[in-house]
């Protein structure tokens, strides 16, 4: 269980992106996050006739895993509003301006988590605070091991795992739109990390 | 043809050129409207969108009664029939190509089913055509109507210069009654498309 704990919460860190490599940087228990290798992306619904799915491509971050206390693994990420994408015409640059992520004055959306708790053996419960606009809520996410495999030649352990939650915009102060843009934001991360195998 | 069926051919001439001259200057206004007002966006872009499927309907229509009754038109009508159908054909596709997924729904309820899958390059070739397509058409109808209002003022000239005439010869022989303007019969039309 610690094992896989212990992968959960690489993951965890790597939720916003792919770990570099998934190498730890020193003592095996530190790591730095980027996008190199995983996704964020959020979904919001269009006067309930269809659904946008946007991306935040560049972050980076910190996963700090306590093999002797998971309970204690931090994760803190640093995502660049600014770098936004979605598929409309101007939909970047209005998610970019005041009325949304305002990037000229908070360019950069924040999670740290504050707790990580295992449901089932598959399944874990990140719990956080998220800021945007220089606005904190708490945040709950909930993760899912999809696949687990053993490199022998590399001797390390990979695994698959997409983290989804849902959060309300108007609570971090985006009320713009209310018609057309859902209040509702879907958020979905996946990502690929690759620790050295815990015995 | 009967007079009830060519007063709906007439109908549906007009209806088809208010619609494709909205619909082309909708597309204007559509695209030009920023993200700040995504609902009113959205609602041109599906409004545009209902626009050409109706002038598609409307051609395959008139088509349809065209070949029925057996007239003939000319090359400019001929190439106009194939736009009406060409333009929103190439509508629809650059529609179901557009990135953001957005449905066609006509009449803002009926979901029309998209054949292509959205992306950015494929989007990108197509929108063009679509564009011009729409100017081509617009130009084509343009010159349809300039010619058609020369051939009316021709003929109304040609009928007021034999007016005039009549009325001159029957100054000449006093005491007889000028023929009556009501008689005089009008060069005869071709069909509306």
């Amino acid at each position: 269980m610690n094992a896989r704990f212990a992968l959960i919460v690489a993951w965890l860190g790597a939720w916003l992106g792919a770990l570099a490599g998934a190498r730890p940087v020193q003592a095996a228990d530190v790591f730095m996050l980027d996008q190199r290798v995983g996704t964020i992306a959020f979904a919001v619904d269009h006067v309930g006739l269809f659904s946008s799915r946007g991306e935040f491509p560049l972050f980076q971050g910190r996963l700090l895993i306590d093999r002797i206390h998971p309970e204690q693994t931090k994760i803190a990420v640093e995502v660049n509003a600014a770098a936004v994408t979605i598929p409309w015409p101007d939909g970047p640059d209005l998610l970019r301006g005041p009325d949304f992520f305002d990037t000229a004055r908070h360019p950069i959306m924040r999670f740290t988590s504050t707790a990580i708790a295992g449901v089932d053996p598959r399944h874990f419960r990140i719990t956080g605070t998220l800021e945007i606009r220089g606005v904190q809520q708490p945040l709950t996410m909930d993760a899912t091991l999809e696949r687990q495999q053993a490199d022998p030649i590399s001797g390390t352990e990979m695994a698959d795992f997409t983290v989804t939650g849902v959060l309300s915009r108007s609570s971090f102060g985006m009320t713009a739109q209310p018609v057309m843009i859902s209040d509702r934001v879907k958020l979905h991360m996946t990502t690929r990390i690759e620790l050295p195998r815990v015995r | 043809m009967t007079r009830p069926l060519a007063r709906f051919r007439r109908h549906l001439h007009w209806w088809t050129a208010a619609l494709i001259v909205i619909g082309f200057s909708l597309a204007w206004v559509m695209t030009a409207l920023p993200a700040t007002v995504l609902l009113i966006k959205f609602l041109a872009y599906q409004a545009h969108k209902t626009i050409g499927l109706t002038v598609a309907m409307l051609a395959a229509v008139r088509l349809w009664l065209l070949y029925r009754s057996g007239s003939k038109i000319g090359p400019t009508e001929a190439i106009i029939y194939v736009m009406l159908l060409v333009v929103p054909l190439l509508g629809y596709l650059t529609a179901a190509a557009a990135p953001g997924g957005v449905p066609t729904l006509f009449l803002l309820i009926v979901p029309v089913p998209h054949v292509l899958t959205p992306g950015q390059a494929l989007f990108e070739v197509i929108r063009p055509f679509h564009l011009w397509a729409a100017i081509g058409l617009m130009a084509l109808a343009a010159w349809h109507a300039a010619a058609r209002l020369r051939t009316r003022q021709v003929g109304a000239s040609r009928a007021n210069r034999r007016r005039e005439s009549a009325y001159s010869s029957h100054a000449n022989r006093a005491g007889s009654r000028p023929p009556s303007p009501a008689v005089e019969r009008m060069p005869d039309r071709k069909d509306p498309l």
